[in-house]
Protein backbone atom coordinates (compact mmCIF):
# COMPACT_ATOMS: atom_id res chain seq x y z
CA UNK A 1 0.00 0.00 0.00
CA UNK A 2 1.73 3.62 -1.09
CA UNK A 3 2.10 6.18 1.48
CA UNK A 4 -0.45 8.75 0.94
CA UNK A 5 1.91 11.88 0.99
CA UNK A 6 -1.26 14.49 0.42
CA UNK A 7 -2.59 13.53 3.78
CA UNK A 8 -2.61 15.92 6.38
CA UNK A 9 -2.50 14.07 9.80
CA UNK A 10 -2.94 17.93 11.62
CA UNK A 11 -5.27 20.00 9.90
CA UNK A 12 -3.90 23.29 11.85
CA UNK A 13 -2.45 26.64 9.71
CA UNK A 14 0.49 25.49 11.45
CA UNK A 15 0.19 21.64 10.27
CA UNK A 16 -1.02 22.58 6.81
CA UNK A 17 1.95 24.76 6.65
CA UNK A 18 4.70 22.20 7.86
CA UNK A 19 3.24 20.45 4.56
CA UNK A 20 3.70 22.78 2.31
CA UNK A 21 7.23 23.49 3.86
CA UNK A 22 7.63 19.65 3.52
CA UNK A 23 7.42 19.86 -0.04
CA UNK A 24 10.57 22.39 -0.49
CA UNK A 25 13.20 20.30 0.08
CA UNK A 26 16.59 21.33 0.92
CA UNK A 27 17.23 23.93 -0.99
CA UNK A 28 13.78 24.96 -1.10
CA UNK A 29 13.40 25.55 2.77
CA UNK A 30 16.78 27.66 3.34
CA UNK A 31 14.70 30.38 1.67
CA UNK A 32 12.77 30.72 4.86
CA UNK A 33 15.40 31.06 7.08
CA UNK A 34 13.77 35.04 7.58
CA UNK A 35 11.07 33.63 9.08
CA UNK A 36 9.31 33.01 5.75
CA UNK A 37 9.35 36.77 4.73
CA UNK A 38 8.10 37.08 1.18
CA UNK A 39 6.60 33.82 1.36
CA UNK A 40 2.53 33.70 0.31
CA UNK A 41 2.03 29.81 1.93
CA UNK A 42 3.62 31.17 5.52
CA UNK A 43 1.19 34.70 5.03
CA UNK A 44 -1.66 32.84 4.59
CA UNK A 45 -1.18 30.77 7.32
CA UNK A 46 -0.75 33.66 9.32
CA UNK A 47 -3.39 35.74 8.03
CA UNK A 48 -6.11 32.71 7.84
CA UNK A 49 -5.32 31.35 11.24
CA UNK A 50 -5.99 34.93 12.94
CA UNK A 51 -9.64 34.95 10.77
CA UNK A 52 -10.50 31.55 12.27
CA UNK A 53 -9.80 32.51 15.84
CA UNK A 54 -11.24 36.25 15.79
CA UNK A 55 -15.26 36.62 16.15
CA UNK A 56 -16.55 34.98 13.07
CA UNK A 57 -19.04 37.78 12.13
CA UNK A 58 -16.86 40.91 12.49
CA UNK A 59 -14.10 39.68 10.47
CA UNK A 60 -14.49 36.35 8.41
CA UNK A 61 -17.98 37.76 7.91
CA UNK A 62 -16.87 41.06 6.49
CA UNK A 63 -14.22 39.66 4.36
CA UNK A 64 -16.54 37.54 2.45
CA UNK A 65 -19.01 40.49 1.95
CA UNK A 66 -16.18 42.74 0.55
CA UNK A 67 -14.76 39.44 -1.69
CA UNK A 68 -16.69 39.40 -5.23
CA UNK A 69 -17.92 37.26 -7.29
CA UNK A 70 -20.04 34.00 -6.81
CA UNK A 71 -22.16 36.02 -4.78
CA UNK A 72 -24.80 33.14 -3.64
CA UNK A 73 -21.51 30.99 -2.90
CA UNK A 74 -20.15 33.99 -0.75
CA UNK A 75 -23.95 34.67 1.05
CA UNK A 76 -24.14 30.87 1.86
CA UNK A 77 -20.64 30.78 3.50
CA UNK A 78 -21.13 33.89 5.21
CA UNK A 79 -24.97 33.53 6.73
CA UNK A 80 -23.07 29.91 8.63
CA UNK A 81 -19.60 31.90 9.60
CA UNK A 82 -20.19 31.38 13.42
CA UNK A 83 -20.73 27.59 12.88
CA UNK A 84 -17.97 26.98 9.85
CA UNK A 85 -14.84 25.11 10.27
CA UNK A 86 -11.77 26.89 8.53
CA UNK A 87 -9.74 23.94 7.24
CA UNK A 88 -6.31 25.05 5.76
CA UNK A 89 -5.69 21.12 4.82
CA UNK A 90 -5.98 19.46 1.50
CA UNK A 91 -9.01 17.79 0.73
CA UNK A 92 -9.32 15.92 -2.77
CA UNK A 93 -12.61 16.45 -4.41
CA UNK A 94 -13.60 14.21 -7.01
CA UNK A 95 -15.61 14.72 -10.07
CA UNK A 96 -16.20 11.18 -10.95
CA UNK A 97 -15.06 8.03 -9.54
CA UNK A 98 -12.61 7.66 -12.89
CA UNK A 99 -11.28 10.99 -11.91
CA UNK A 100 -9.13 10.67 -8.91
CA UNK A 101 -5.85 11.38 -9.04
CA UNK A 102 -2.60 9.15 -8.82
CA UNK A 103 -0.37 10.25 -5.88
CA UNK A 104 1.91 11.07 -8.51
CA UNK A 105 0.03 13.40 -10.13
CA UNK A 106 -1.00 15.48 -6.92
CA UNK A 107 0.58 18.98 -7.03
CA UNK A 108 4.01 19.78 -4.70
CA UNK A 109 2.29 22.61 -3.79
CA UNK A 110 -1.05 21.69 -2.17
CA UNK A 111 -3.74 24.34 -1.90
CA UNK A 112 -5.17 24.86 1.38
CA UNK A 113 -8.67 25.00 1.28
CA UNK A 114 -11.80 26.24 3.07
CA UNK A 115 -13.82 23.86 3.70
CA UNK A 116 -17.71 24.34 5.40
CA UNK A 117 -19.00 21.72 7.73
CA UNK A 118 -21.97 20.62 5.57
CA UNK A 119 -21.42 18.33 3.23
CA UNK A 120 -20.03 19.13 -0.55
CA UNK A 121 -22.53 19.19 -3.75
CA UNK A 122 -20.15 16.76 -5.24
CA UNK A 123 -20.53 14.48 -2.24
CA UNK A 124 -21.79 11.16 -1.75
CA UNK A 125 -24.74 10.35 -3.92
CA UNK A 126 -23.10 13.03 -6.67
CA UNK A 127 -20.35 10.90 -6.65
CA UNK A 128 -21.71 7.06 -6.32
CA UNK A 129 -23.49 8.42 -9.61
CA UNK A 130 -20.69 7.92 -12.33
CA UNK A 131 -20.58 10.60 -14.54
CA UNK A 132 -23.28 12.98 -13.51
CA UNK A 133 -23.03 15.85 -11.44
CA UNK A 134 -25.58 17.63 -9.47
CA UNK A 135 -25.44 21.37 -9.80
CA UNK A 136 -24.74 23.44 -7.00
CA UNK A 137 -27.65 25.21 -5.00
CA UNK A 138 -25.69 27.38 -2.59
CA UNK A 139 -28.75 29.11 -0.47
CA UNK A 140 -29.98 25.82 0.36
CA UNK A 141 -29.34 22.42 1.42
CA UNK A 142 -26.11 21.69 -0.49
CA UNK A 143 -23.48 24.23 0.44
CA UNK A 144 -20.14 24.28 -1.42
CA UNK A 145 -16.31 23.99 -0.22
CA UNK A 146 -14.53 27.53 -0.45
CA UNK A 147 -11.42 27.23 -2.14
CA UNK A 148 -8.31 29.39 -1.43
CA UNK A 149 -5.52 28.77 -3.55
CA UNK A 150 -2.26 30.28 -3.97
CA UNK A 151 -2.58 32.74 -6.48
CA UNK A 152 1.39 33.37 -6.69
CA UNK A 153 4.16 32.14 -4.86
CA UNK A 154 5.05 35.38 -3.33
CA UNK A 155 1.79 37.62 -2.63
CA UNK A 156 3.29 41.01 -2.86
CA UNK B 1 -12.42 32.15 -2.56
CA UNK B 2 -8.89 33.50 -5.01
CA UNK B 3 -6.78 35.93 -2.62
CA UNK B 4 -4.76 38.47 -5.29
CA UNK B 5 -2.04 40.87 -4.69
CA UNK B 6 -4.01 42.92 -6.95
CA UNK B 7 -7.66 42.84 -8.25
CA UNK B 8 -7.94 41.38 -11.86
CA UNK B 9 -7.09 41.02 -14.63
CA UNK B 10 -4.05 38.87 -13.52
CA UNK B 11 -1.75 37.72 -15.40
CA UNK B 12 -1.84 33.90 -16.94
CA UNK B 13 1.18 32.26 -18.27
CA UNK B 14 1.18 32.33 -21.99
CA UNK B 15 -2.12 34.25 -22.64
CA UNK B 16 -1.76 37.77 -21.35
CA UNK B 17 -4.05 39.11 -18.84
CA UNK B 18 -7.38 37.41 -18.34
CA UNK B 19 -10.60 37.70 -15.61
CA UNK B 20 -10.89 35.28 -13.20
CA UNK B 21 -13.51 33.12 -14.65
CA UNK B 22 -11.89 33.60 -17.86
CA UNK B 23 -8.67 32.07 -16.36
CA UNK B 24 -10.71 29.18 -14.52
CA UNK B 25 -12.83 28.24 -17.73
CA UNK B 26 -9.26 28.16 -19.96
CA UNK B 27 -8.04 26.20 -17.23
CA UNK B 28 -11.11 23.65 -16.51
CA UNK B 29 -11.57 22.49 -19.96
CA UNK B 30 -7.64 21.90 -20.31
CA UNK B 31 -8.04 19.47 -17.25
CA UNK B 32 -11.47 17.50 -18.20
CA UNK B 33 -9.66 17.00 -21.60
CA UNK B 34 -8.34 14.39 -20.01
CA UNK B 35 -10.88 12.96 -17.67
CA UNK B 36 -13.01 9.97 -18.82
CA UNK B 37 -16.47 9.31 -17.40
CA UNK B 38 -18.12 12.84 -17.81
CA UNK B 39 -21.33 13.40 -19.38
CA UNK B 40 -21.14 17.14 -19.64
CA UNK B 41 -18.07 18.04 -18.93
CA UNK B 42 -19.29 21.69 -19.88
CA UNK B 43 -21.66 22.02 -16.55
CA UNK B 44 -18.47 22.52 -15.22
CA UNK B 45 -16.98 25.47 -16.83
CA UNK B 46 -20.95 26.71 -16.61
CA UNK B 47 -20.48 26.57 -13.20
CA UNK B 48 -17.61 28.80 -12.36
CA UNK B 49 -19.06 31.94 -12.18
CA UNK B 50 -21.03 31.02 -9.45
CA UNK B 51 -18.47 29.35 -7.63
CA UNK B 52 -14.74 31.81 -8.11
CA UNK B 53 -14.88 34.55 -6.36
CA UNK B 54 -11.69 36.81 -5.21
CA UNK B 55 -10.04 39.03 -2.65
CA UNK B 56 -7.29 41.16 -2.66
CA UNK B 57 -4.41 41.04 0.42
CA UNK B 58 -4.90 44.72 0.87
CA UNK B 59 -8.85 44.59 0.90
CA UNK B 60 -8.26 42.09 3.99
CA UNK B 61 -5.80 43.91 5.68
CA UNK B 62 -8.80 46.78 4.87
CA UNK B 63 -11.66 44.40 6.73
CA UNK B 64 -9.37 43.94 9.22
CA UNK B 65 -8.61 47.06 10.39
CA UNK B 66 -11.99 48.21 10.25
CA UNK B 67 -13.30 45.36 12.10
CA UNK B 68 -11.21 45.48 14.54
CA UNK B 69 -11.41 49.68 15.00
CA UNK B 70 -15.41 48.94 15.04
CA UNK B 71 -15.53 45.78 17.43
CA UNK B 72 -17.46 46.62 20.45
CA UNK B 73 -15.75 44.93 23.27
CA UNK B 74 -15.62 46.80 27.27
CA UNK B 75 -13.54 44.16 28.24
CA UNK B 76 -10.16 44.80 28.34
CA UNK B 77 -8.91 40.96 28.57
CA UNK B 78 -11.19 40.28 25.12
CA UNK B 79 -10.46 43.51 23.19
CA UNK B 80 -6.34 42.94 23.79
CA UNK B 81 -7.27 39.29 22.26
CA UNK B 82 -8.86 41.16 19.23
CA UNK B 83 -6.29 43.69 19.27
CA UNK B 84 -3.26 40.53 19.15
CA UNK B 85 -5.08 38.88 16.82
CA UNK B 86 -4.98 41.69 14.03
CA UNK B 87 -1.86 41.91 13.71
CA UNK B 88 -1.86 39.17 11.35
CA UNK B 89 -3.75 41.54 9.25
CA UNK B 90 -0.83 44.01 9.34
CA UNK B 91 1.54 41.95 8.16
CA UNK B 92 1.40 43.26 4.41
CA UNK B 93 2.79 46.32 5.87
CA UNK B 94 6.06 45.04 6.70
CA UNK B 95 8.76 45.80 4.04
CA UNK B 96 9.50 43.07 1.48
CA UNK B 97 6.04 41.62 2.04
Amino acid sequence: MPEDRTRIENPSAFGRLANSLSWEGIDGLRKFRQGGVGRSDVFQAEVLHALDMLPRQAFLGMLLERAHGADAARAAAAAQVEQATLDLSVHEIFLTPAARAEPSAVSSSPTPCWSLPTRSPYSSSAQSDRGRFRRPSWPSSARPPCCVPTAARRCC
Amino acid sequence: MIFLAAPPPVPISEHGWLYLNQAATLGLRGVLVGVDGLDDPEQLVEWVPETVAWITWPAVVDVVRRSAQAYPSADATARGTVDRLTVAGDLLKRPNR
